[in-house]
């Protein structure tokens, strides 16, 4: 087993039109909204090539070996997308269109099922985005464009937000690790260049964080306010004032990273 | 992360000693913002624990390195460290902390969870020493009208007494000690978390994983007593600013004792002068030391009775 991949581009990459002539093929009434609806904004919906019931509509993704799985109607009548699939060497298990509308957010969560370690792959292959699309893992962005594959251990805090004008639609497919996936993932950490940003938001509130160090002022203001949600809008109402853009997804994204760190210290007594 | 100016960490305390890369050039110090407000005479992590229930205290912490805070103490008037308690019980210096945290102008700073990171590191001496003064000078920085600092330390920090020596080598310091009897029956009633070797590692006290076995607390508690009573013996036979004090002389005599050795005023708190306190519990009959460990513990007891007396 590789030490932990945090995220790499894959070596490979597949044709955009050729992606949307398939999503073309999908009609709207197939896709289904997300059930878990307090994981998000907006409008994120779904649509399954595989499942384990072998029906498009059934877009639940976790909880049973490959074998359970069924290719849906769906994966044949998009045979690019079918070949894009197939071209992962992995026993396969859910593999959907996931689709997240304009303006809307995934929040922030962790998949603590889906690392390495626990056996599972997730590759993603976006077939439209744009470049308002913000996909922030363990704070850092990454810029999924279209046709290429991404590998992501979604066991680390994640979240997405559409800020464009256009859905943004990936291929999502989720298979068993074996010794072709960890080749795959070994390759393509040595070979292949995968970059990384600091998301906007989250600069401009390591900025602030420097600034309240300084600022007794601030400190009094903010040191106070014990209930969560509104020290969240403290902080981005006080970001703002003194000039400093981010959001209260930002804030709370940073706190729980430096919360969990304070907890995971071992203290002996 | 920008260096701060001189001035920006007065209020800030150092929380803990981080390791931000592999190795002594990867650590750095997390500082959390503490204001005017004074420190309570409990444990360091006590303190903390209960600050960072306050989001602004999770979000807002600070790092700096280690040469940061050295050049920021070193700005600084020295802090008034004017006693070092070594101890083999948390209940016994505990009582000691509160004594003297009774009398308005101490300062008691007990068991900084910092300094016990950075002690462990296992750095060369040499290394630590420095950082070890920036430490405390950051940890006692001047906070209101208090004229002296007195610091306790961890059980196994005796085994660190050279460190500490040669860090503040005019300071005196004070060996709180326990009737072996006494002090097993009180450790394994509740027993602390050092008794277990996945919270702290036995080398820590002096002491290898074989010395540890399921269901023998009392075994591995013996040995890391005996330990301590080793390192003391050694310290205290090569330095002159050391002084054992025995638990059995009750509260009272305890501060006393070390009120006197580290030239304070031996003003007695109200509570210890009314003679209203409780003795330590002797040994109930039935707590052994187990075997072998306690003879050789019980003939280290007596070199330091002999040593008190």
């Amino acid at each position: 087993m590789p030490s932990k991949i945090p995220w790499t581009r894959l070596p490979m990459s597949f044709e955009p039109a050729r992606l949307h002539e398939d999503l073309s093929r999908i009609p709207d009434e197939a896709w289904t909204e997300h059930f878990n609806q307090s994981d998000y904004q907006g409008r994120w919906s779904s649509v399954s090539l595989r499942s384990l019931s072998g029906r498009t509509t059934d877009i639940s993704a976790h909880g049973a070996s490959a074998d359970m799985f069924q290719d849906t109607p769906l994966m044949a009548e998009c045979p690019y997308l079918r070949s894009v699939v197939y071209t992962f060497d992995v026993p396969l298990k859910a593999v959907r269109l996931l689709r997240l509308e304009a303006g809307s957010r995934v929040r922030e969560h962790v998949d603590a099922d889906l690392g390495l370690a626990e056996g599972e792959l997730r590759v993603h292959v976006p077939v439209a985005t744009n470049d308002r699309l913000e996909f922030v893992v363990a704070n850092r962005q990454l810029k999924l464009r279209e046709g290429e594959a991404w590998y992501v251990d979604f066991s680390q805090p994640h979240r997405i937000y559409n800020g464009g004008a256009t859905d943004r639609i990936h291929l999502v497919l989720d298979g068993q690790v074996n010794d072709w996936a960890l080749a795959l993932l070994e390759r393509s950490v040595k070979e292949v260049v995968t970059e990384t940003y600091e998301p906007h938001g989250i600069a401009q509130l390591r900025a602030f964080c420097e600034r309240v160090y300084e600022d007794a002022g601030l400190q009094s203001r903010l040191e106070p306010v014990a209930n969560m949600p509104e020290f969240l809008q403290a902080v981005v109402d006080a970001g703002r004032q003194c000039g400093y853009s981010f959001g209260p997804d930002e804030v709370e994204s940073i706190y729980r990273e430096r919360r969990c760190e304070w907890r995971a210290r071992v203290v002996a007594q | 992360m920008n260096l701060p100016g001189t001035a920006s960490l007065r209020g800030w305390l150092p929380a803990d000693v981080i390791a931000r890369e592999e190795g002594l050039r990867g650590l750095r110090v997390s500082w959390t913002l503490r204001g005017n407000e004074p420190l309570p005479a409990i444990s360091y992590e006590r303190i903390l624990q209960a600050q960072m229930e306050k989001p602004f205290h999770q979000l807002f912490r600070r790092e700096t390195s280690l040469e940061a805070m050295a050049a920021w103490v070193a700005e600084l008037p020295p802090a008034p460290l004017r006693g070092i308690v070594f101890h083999t019980s948390n209940a016994g210096a505990q009582e000691l902390a509160e004594h003297f945290a009774g009398r308005g102008t101490n300062r008691v700073l007990i068991q900084p969870t910092p300094l016990d990171t950075l002690v462990r590191t296992g750095a060369q001496r040499e290394t630590l020493v420095p950082w070890l003064r920036a430490l405390v000078g950051a940890l006692g920085q001047p906070q209101g009208e208090e004229d002296a600092l007195i610091l306790l330390l961890h059980p196994w920090h005796i085994h660190s007494i050279d460190l500490f020596r040669d860090a503040f080598p005019e300071t005196p310091w004070t060996f709180l000690y326990d009737e072996p009897g006494a002090w097993l029956a009180s450790t394994l009633r509740q027993p602390p978390m050092w008794t277990v070797p996945s919270l702290l590692p036995p080398e820590a006290l002096r002491l290898a994983w074989n010395d540890w076995q399921p269901g023998r607390t009392d075994i591995y508690a013996s040995r890391a007593l005996a330990a301590m009573y080793r390192s003391a013996l050694e310290a205290l036979r090569r330095d002159p600013h050391g002084l054992t004090i025995r638990r059995s002389a009750g509260p009272g005599g305890v501060f006393q004792s070390a009120a006197e050795h580290f030239h304070l005023e031996a003003e007695m708190p109200e509570d210890l002068q009314s003679g209203e306190h409780n003795q330590p519990e002797s040994a109930p009959e039935d707590v052994q030391q187990p075997g072998q460990v306690g003879a050789e513990l019980q003939s280290l007891f007596e070199e330091l009775e002999a040593l008190r007396r």
